[in-house]
């Protein structure tokens, strides 16, 4: 049963989002400019474009695929005006995050969402951007780029735990 | 076997895996390379981040603006529309603190006025009686919650036209004796792009609500009396319908009946 673009859209849209967000390097602005170009391109290609993707992330594939594939150019300069939008409500290790993705480059964002964030297998990743498995390799090599401050975070947040830990044992004693 | 295989053969590590021969390498490689186990520790380290990016919401304001967008595509059918959309989206703001009221009382997923079916359509669904959701009409309907992007018309051609553009809806709009059709407004229900035609018989106001949802068919019932106001719902195969109006039931659900055998 064919399902209306619209039906998909609404059964994918928070996915999106999310894939927009990351894409875009944080903020919502272009998040939401890059949403909205991809829509505009989809319903053009309706529903060809998907008929390979029949699966419940169909959209989101053909959106990462596309984004690969021909990244646009309002995401590849330099203006930082474009980063504005307010993401204050995801919490500043998710803040942290998409702004880690923003300092990647977007072909290395692209297999990053799928392999690190959705946690596809490397077949999944190699076959949705259409390269081969050495190529997603280097592209992940990018990972480091991108958990490097929330790891950082994190690691300090144990320390902090640690030594209040040693502290609160200390005065016991 | 190396980092880049024991890397790949294990991911995502929290997947069940049966544990063959080549898991066991992996996982032993694992225990005696401290690059891999640091990389495997820095996944783990950031399971929370990742969670909470997943749960993030598409806000309303996206929400609106990518079926403006959608609407404003199909009307161009070319990426070329796309500026022209954005700027056109800006309209679309003001009434979405409107729509966010309706959708934050939590009530609908979706319904629609019903044009007929294109003419592959077949017809699907139930959904709304599945969700409860039959007040959601009553709330659109008293809230008047899209108030902008609309056309008074009278002329049923130009509303057909409207639905086309809006919405891709190649259906006929109701057409009984004495029904006059006086408005159509685009609505938004939990999300989804819907369409509400105004109708006019004999001096009251009947409201045809038609929302693209794939469903399974279901014919025309009464789902909702609320005081003077009366809902029937009904889907095809690509629209969730309903009927809205400060009329008997029966009188209604007989209009609703109509208005799909006709």
């Amino acid at each position: 049963m064919e399902r209306t673009l619209e039906e998909r859209i609404s059964a994918e849209l928070d996915t999106l989002w999310q894939a927009a967000l990351f894409l875009s390097g944080g903020g919502s602005d272009r998040a939401e400019r890059l949403l909205q170009d991809m829509v505009s391109v989809v319903s053009d290609e309706y529903p060809g474009a998907l008929q390979l993707d029949d699966g419940s992330d169909g959209l989101e594939r053909f959106f990462v695929r596309r984004f690969f594939q021909d990244a646009p150019p309002f995401l590849l300069g330099s203006d930082r005006s474009s980063t504005r939008g307010s993401i204050g409500d995801m919490g500043s290790d998710v803040q942290a995050l998409l702004g880690d993705a923003g300092r990647i480059p977007p072909r290395a964002r692209a297999a990053l969402w799928l392999v690190v964030i959705r946690r596809r297998s490397y077949a999944d990743g190699s076959e949705i951007l259409g390269i081969d498995r050495a190529e997603l390799h280097a592209l992940l090599e990018h990972r480091e780029t991108l958990l490097a401050s929330l790891v950082g975070r994190s690691t300090q947040r144990l320390t902090d735990i640690e030594r209040r830990i040693r502290s609160s044992e200390e005065s016991a004693s | 076997m190396n980092c880049r295989d024991v890397r790949e053969g294990l991911w995502p590590p929290e997947r069940p895996r049966l544990v063959g021969p080549q898991v066991e390498r992996a996982r032993a490689h694992i225990r005696s390379c401290r690059e891999c186990t640091r990389w495997f520790a820095e996944d783990r380290a950031t399971l929370d981040t990742r969670h909470s990016l997943q749960s993030v919401r598409a806000p309303l304001r996206v929400q609106a603006k990518v079926f403006e967008a959608l609407a404003r595509a199909r009307e161009g059918g070319t990426r070329s529309r796309v500026d022209a959309m954005r700027a056109g989206a800006s309209r679309l703001r003001k009434r979405v603190a409107a729509v966010g009221g309706l959708l934050a009382a939590g009530a609908i997923s979706a319904l629609i006025i019903g044009p007929r079916l294109p003419p592959d359509g077949g017809a699907r669904a139930g959904v709304i009686g599945e969700m409860g959701s039959d007040a959601a009409f009553v709330e659109d309907y008293l809230r008047r919650a899209v108030g902008e992007d609309y056309l008074e018309s009278s002329d049923a051609e130009e509303i057909a036209r409207f639905l086309r553009r809006e919405l891709g809806l190649h259906s006929n709009l109701l057409s009984l004796a004495g029904l006059v059709p006086t408005r159509v407004e685009i609505c938004l229900l939990e999300g989804r792009r819907g369409a509400m035609v105004v109708y006019r018989l004999d001096g009251r106001r009947v409201t045809h609500y038609l929302v693209p949802k794939a469903a399974e068919e279901r014919p025309p019932r009464i789902a909702r009396e609320h005081g003077s106001l009366t809902v029937v719902t009904w889907s095809t195969d690509a629209l969730e319908e309903a009927l809205v109006g400060e009329m008997p039931s029966n009188e209604l659900l007989d209009l609703a009946r109509s208005g799909i055998t006709e």
